[in-house]
């Protein structure tokens, strides 16, 4: 079976360089399958990621260990559809989504 | 998306942040991809309509910051290492990439070439804060 592997490790790096988003709310924008939202999201209060695609958006939420279930909330849609409380987000996460 | 686009999204992000909350923005770097086989190189993606997406994104973010939304408080630059079993596996992903080409002459040495296969896309971080 072909398989494709794209390792979180520098962009946990990066993350970390320019802060992180530790005890955070964040929303993620463009969170594809969530690979990259499960590197991070323990370190987090809350995340919920969006992404157009809801065949990744159903990856995401199949690939969703037990224990974040409380902690990651996975939504298919885009910036300019979306309905969220003012001031419900510490940080936004713009990942390849702009 | 065009600038416009851009300008009007972190519009409606920076409603949902808290006061001094924070807006990370994980993009490619504006330079084309570089493909690797067996650890050696085998040529340069052809990015350049996807550059153009970029270009309008950094104008859109720009505008954002010029208007008093965000300021800038931080950038780092690092690869992510796209990896593939085959290169035929990486040929047919990355054409589906946006705005991405792969050029005539990188299937064939693909072919020529064993695994590793790999794609290294340049990045930058940015740090912005909601004022």
């Amino acid at each position: 079976m072909s398989r494709i592997a794209v390792h979180p490790a520098r962009e946990m790096a990066a993350l970390s360089l320019v802060g992180g988003l530790d005890d955070m709310r964040v929303l993620e924008v463009g969170c594809g399958d969530g690979r990259l939202t499960l590197a991070y999201a323990r370190r987090t209060r809350s995340v919920v990621g969006i992404d157009p695609d809801e065949e990744r958006i159903a990856e995401a939420r199949r690939t969703l260990p037990p224990d974040l279930t409380g902690l990651v909330r996975f939504e298919v849609g885009d910036v300019v559809e979306l309905l969220q409380p003012p001031a419900a987000f510490d940080a936004v996460f713009l990942s390849h989504s702009l | 998306m065009e600038a416009g686009g851009v300008v009007h999204a972190l519009r409606l992000l920076h409603r949902s942040l808290v006061p001094g909350g924070v807006l990370l923005d994980l993009q490619p770097a504006a330079a084309d991809s570089l493909v690797l086989a067996g650890g050696q190189p085998a040529g340069w993606l052809d990015e350049r309509d996807f550059q153009r997406d970029l270009a309008a994104t950094a104008e859109g973010l720009g505008q954002a910051v010029a208007e008093g939304l965000f300021v800038l408080e931080d950038e780092v630059w690092f690869d992510i290492v796209h990896s593939f079993d085959a290169g035929a596996l990486l040929v047919a992903e990355v054409s589906g990439w946006r705005g991405v080409r792969v050029p005539a002459d990188i299937p064939p040495r693909l072919r020529a070439r064993h695994s590793p296969f790999e794609v290294v896309e340049a990045c930058t971080l940015r740090r912005l804060r909601a004022l």
